[in-house]
């Protein structure tokens, strides 16, 4: 996924226009909240089959840090026998 | 010598109880200004909310769900040989919720009463419980309870459960004389490593925090009220997409069943954006899917049943047809069964 279409991603997910979400922003200048969280993890998870960690989403402070939590995010697997 | 028939239990009979009074989003926004109520609504699925009157517990909401389930259905006390109360939400910390609830309901000296502390997974959990007192003998009719003063235990502070979490109660009888297995399939599972993400942090006999830093009341910026609910809403929301399509599955194959043999499929009524992050990952067709909170919200191991009985009344589930019934949360604890009606 490239950088664009993850800012595009976020932007989408905290309910702001493209053009307030740069790399360095912060996630509190955007009204992010765990209720984000909850819709990048959908976003994510049923949309792209993407596992995220919630911890390391709590942990983010900007952008950037989002990103990079994306960017390290592995298939989701069913972990219920 | 004769070999008596084996005897296969049925949900006979379901009724519940909602307490009079309703909190609206505009109450809430009433109560919250400056906090996004319309948000949070939109993304719960909930709009109002029973909220248990003062002086009225959970017992309270238990009994009248009995007395509903007895009068609705034509049903003895006296026949009722076994009560089970499946509540978090106790009056008291002893004894347990189903001795109270056998005397305010009229319920004879002879049942057997318990209480299952479970919460989102607990009505599949009862009915288990009750299937197996019946299928063994040991009881003939067995009236399973979930009912829960939920909003009892959320902080007056915390506007986001205050949308979420509502409060009902409901009752079932569970009997014998269905003409084969009702109850196919049955899965049960549970990860205490979920605990320091959804618990009660206070008012238990331990203290909360030690197993979830960071959940007190005063570390989220709120007065105590004594009984204050923390829930981690990503990691439970994470939880449930990694855990119930998997449950689900299992209960599927161990019934010999699929999707499309299946008519309808009742989930616990978490939120809405969940049950359908839910109904798409799992790949289920919309108009097998219940979603129906918007007028109770979340209330724990009540909305399975609440959402079963309110399907039924609508006419998308009758006699005989395959009903898969999936419940997930606090604990982790989850379970999955097809009731076969």
């Amino acid at each position: 996924m490239d950088t664009s279409s993850l800012l595009d991603t976020v932007a989408s997910v905290a309910l702001v226009d493209r053009g307030r979400v740069q790399p360095g922003t912060a996630l509190a200048d955007l009204g992010w909240d765990s209720l984000t969280d909850v819709s990048l993890i959908v976003e994510l998870e049923v949309g792209r089959g993407l596992l995220v960690q919630p911890a390391d989403l709590a942990a983010c402070r900007t952008v950037d840090d989002v990103l990079a939590v994306v960017r390290a995010a592995g298939p989701t697997v069913d972990a219920a026998p | 010598m004769t070999v008596p028939a084996p005897v296969h239990a049925r949900l006979a009979a379901l009724s519940s109880y909602l307490p009079e009074a309703v909190l609206t989003d505009d109450d809430l926004v009433a109560q919250h200004p400056g906090w996004d109520v319309a948000r949070a609504a939109a993304s719960t699925g909930v709009h109002a909310r029973h909220v248990a009157a003062p002086g009225e517990w959970t017992s309270h909401l238990a009994a009248a769900a009995v007395r509903r389930l007895l009068a609705e259905h034509d049903l003895d006390p006296a026949s009722v040989d076994a009560l089970i109360v499946c509540t978090q939400s106790p009056d008291l910390v002893l004894p347990a919720t189903a001795c109270l609830v056998q005397e305010r309901a009229g319920l004879g000296s002879h049942v057997a009463a318990l209480d299952v502390s479970l919460g989102c997974s607990g009505w599949v959990y009862g009915l288990a419980l009750a299937r197996g007192l019946v299928e063994t003998g040991q009881a003939e009719r067995v009236v399973l309870v979930t009912a829960d003063a939920l909003t009892r235990l959320v902080n007056p502070g915390d506007p986001q459960l205050r949308v979420l979490f509502g409060d009902a109660a409901t009752a079932a009888l569970v009997t014998g004389g269905a003409d084969g297995p009702r109850f196919l399939g049955a899965t049960f599972g549970t990860d205490g490593r979920g605990v320091r993400h959804l618990l009660a942090v206070n008012g238990g006999l331990a203290p909360g925090e030690e197993r979830a830093p960071g959940s007190s009341p005063e570390a989220r910026g709120l007065t105590p009220s004594g009984r204050d609910v923390h829930m981690d809403g990503p990691e439970v929301f994470a939880f449930t997409l990694r855990t119930v399509p998997g449950a689900l599955a299992t209960c599927l194959r161990r019934a010999g069943l699929t999707v499309d043999d299946v008519d309808l499929f009742v989930f616990h009524q978490a939120n809405e954006v969940m049950l359908e992050s839910l109904r798409r990952r799992i790949g289920l067709p919309r108009e097998k899917f219940v979603v129906d909170l918007a007028t109770t919200g979340n209330t724990a191991s009540s909305s399975v049943p609440l959402a079963l009985q309110a399907a039924v009344r609508a006419g998308r589930a009758g006699p005989g047809d395959r009903v898969a019934l999936v419940g997930f949360g606090i604990g982790y604890s989850w379970a999955a069964v097809v009731v076969r009606l």
